[in-house]
């Protein structure tokens, strides 16, 4: 976990208009944004100047930012809304439009390698890993905000831009689906195997 | 359906459990999570159903490099130099004629007080090289390898440097004070001695103690300066303040005492300093009463003043409001931050990290 502290106080700093603390921030949140910039958009070129737009609008309008956001779900929020807007723009220049944002989210998961305690397990998990690269586009980029940045449910809500409910519904409609598909059929199963395997 | 999604939900939104599955699950028997499933069996195959999610939605280690990191900084103060924050900006519309000539006494004045603020108070962050000439230190020592690297002192103090830092010292501590030059990271395990202060001096922050463990990163190329404190009590300066850190006339207004667990963050460019909590709260005393910190419908005040103690920390709620709260789990040995986010699910509440105070807030619990 991140030190909530630090990040808070930092941006308290950069909204009066403290250059070493504004620094420090983007220390801290140019990696976390370029994992997210390139999920959403195939164009290394245009996340990395979205990020960079941002920080400079950050820096420009620091006295007139907020006092009490949490700095990582508000960066992410204003990273996603830069992003849907270019792509938006820049539309009518590509001979084949991309899709929306919504529609994309250019996350193929994988498994973790490194855990895997049998060969059964690992035919559980292909199975599994292929049902969850099946998931709707706005489905994958919640599970990967939450598994990967960290996020709340309500904070994900604010990051793709929707209601509280919404964003709560969306994960269970995603749990729903790989327990339909999935679970329901091996985990019995699975069970038994691996108390076998342990005795 | 609906209770179970509930249930597997919960595992999977909770940042110790995700850690726990990334670690090997129940690989660690003695890990608080694999001791939980132990003694909750009925919640295992909801558990283990999440952690195959966890390990069928895996993605590749996708850290950037610091170097691109570092470079990204650039070109971003290569665009906001000189830039000044828009409300600053809004100053032209003062420019009126009648406003010019007050404008124009103004400079003359600015420039005056300009000059006197610049002979009093230099802003130029403090270096190394300044530092070894206001130290009797004839010795250094620069970690050139890539491990850490232990240095004995005189007195019997110990300095584990990490790579690239260096420690400017004298061959024996024969001033009123011990007073050594670092740059870089480093973690000082200081030999007790109360008639002969302990000073280290760093990027410009001063460091004061008499016998103590703490971690200092002052690396010349960050507009910060760091202390972290893990035993003990440290009293921390600006530069501006030697003389009074090497007098023993106790603490100025720009200066903090440190204690265990906490952190001060030092600003080089206007050299203000602020207290926080470290990133990591470590365990200073095991509890007496609730070893392992198991707690069985414990009131919420008794777990808060637990953590307290374990952890010197000091944590801010509302009592009347929490009164009818309680806590039924095993936090075990997960880190400080990881048992207040399980305590605040169990009381449907949150908490804040304020300075080096910690704020939970719940509107209570009904029975």
């Amino acid at each position: 976990m991140t030190s909530p502290g630090i990040d808070e106080q930092l941006w308290q700093q950069l909204r009066s208009g403290y250059e070493p603390a504004f620094v420090e921030l983007m220390r801290r949140y140019h990696g976390p944004l370029v994992g997210y910039a390139r999920k959403l958009t195939p164009d290394n070129a245009l996340a990395e100047d979205a990020i960079q737009d941002l920080f400079i609008h950050l820096w420009t309008n620091a006295q007139t930012l907020s006092q009490t956001t949490a700095v990582r779900p508000y960066l992410l929020a204003s990273l996603r809304r830069r992003l849907v807007r270019s792509m938006h723009r820049d539309r009518w220049l590509l001979a084949t439009a991309p899709d929306d944002l919504d529609t994309t989210f250019l996350v193929q998961f994988s498994i973790e390698e490194s855990l895997i305690e049998s060969e059964t397990q690992q035919q559980q998990l292909r199975q599994l890993n292929h049902l969850l690269n099946r998931l709707p586009a706005r489905q994958r980029e919640a599970l990967y905000l939450k598994f990967y940045q960290n996020l709340t449910n309500e904070q994900i809500a604010e990051v793709m831009h929707i209601g509280y409910q919404s964003a709560t519904n969306m994960i269970h409609r995603a749990l729903v689906f790989l327990r339909q598909h999935w679970f329901e059929e091996f985990t019995p199963l699975l069970l038994v195997i691996l108390f076998l395997e342990k005795i | 359906m609906q209770p179970d999604n509930d249930q597997l939900d919960v595992f999977l939104s909770d940042p110790t459990f995700r850690d726990w599955v990334r670690q090997g699950g129940m690989q660690q028997p003695d890990a608080p999570w694999s001791r939980w499933l132990q003694d909750n069996p009925a919640q295992q195959p909801t558990a283990e159903q999440a952690r195959m999610i966890l390990l069928a939605a895996h993605l590749p280690d996708e850290t950037v490099a610091p170097e691109q990191t570092e470079r990204f900084i650039e070109q971003v103060l290569a665009h906001t130099q000189g830039q000044q924050s828009r409300p600053l900006l809004n100053r032209v519309r003062w420019l009126t004629p009648a406003w010019l000539s007050v404008a124009a006494a103004m400079i003359v004045l600015t420039i005056g007080l300009g000059w006197l603020l610049n002979r009093s108070d230099p802003v130029r962050p403090v270096t190394y090289q300044a530092l070894l000439n206001l130290v009797p230190a004839s010795q250094e020592t620069q970690n050139t390898t890539d491990k850490p690297m232990l240095v004995r002192l005189a007195d019997g103090t110990t300095v584990l440097l990490q790579p690239n830092a260096r420690l400017s010292y004298p061959p024996s501590f024969t001033a009123v004070n011990r007073e050594v030059v670092l740059a870089g990271d480093a973690f000082f395990n200081v030999a007790h001695n109360s008639r002969q202060p302990f000073l280290v001096l760093a990027n410009g922050m001063i460091t004061k103690v008499l016998g103590t463990s703490f971690r200092i990163r002052a690396n010349d190329a960050d507009s910060i300066v760091t202390v972290e404190v893990k035993t003990g009590r440290v009293a921390v300066f600006a530069q501006a303040d030697l003389n009074r850190a090497r007098q023993s006339s106790g603490l100025s207004a720009r200066s903090m005492l440190v204690t265990p667990n906490q952190q001060v963050i030092f600003l080089r460019q206007n050299e203000q300093m602020s207290q926080h909590l470290v990133a990591e709260p470590a365990l200073l005393k095991s509890p007496e009463q609730n070893r392992d910190f198991s707690f069985t419908e414990t009131p919420i005040s008794q777990v808060f003043a637990t953590l307290e103690t374990a952890y010197g920390v000091d944590i801010v709620y509302d009592a009347d409001a929490l009164q009818r709260c309680s806590l039924t789990a095993p936090l075990g040995n997960e880190p400080l931050f990881d048992k207040l986010t399980i305590i605040c699910r169990a009381i449907g509440g949150r908490y804040e990290v304020v300075g080096a105070q910690i704020v939970v807030q719940s509107d209570g619990c009904t029975d």
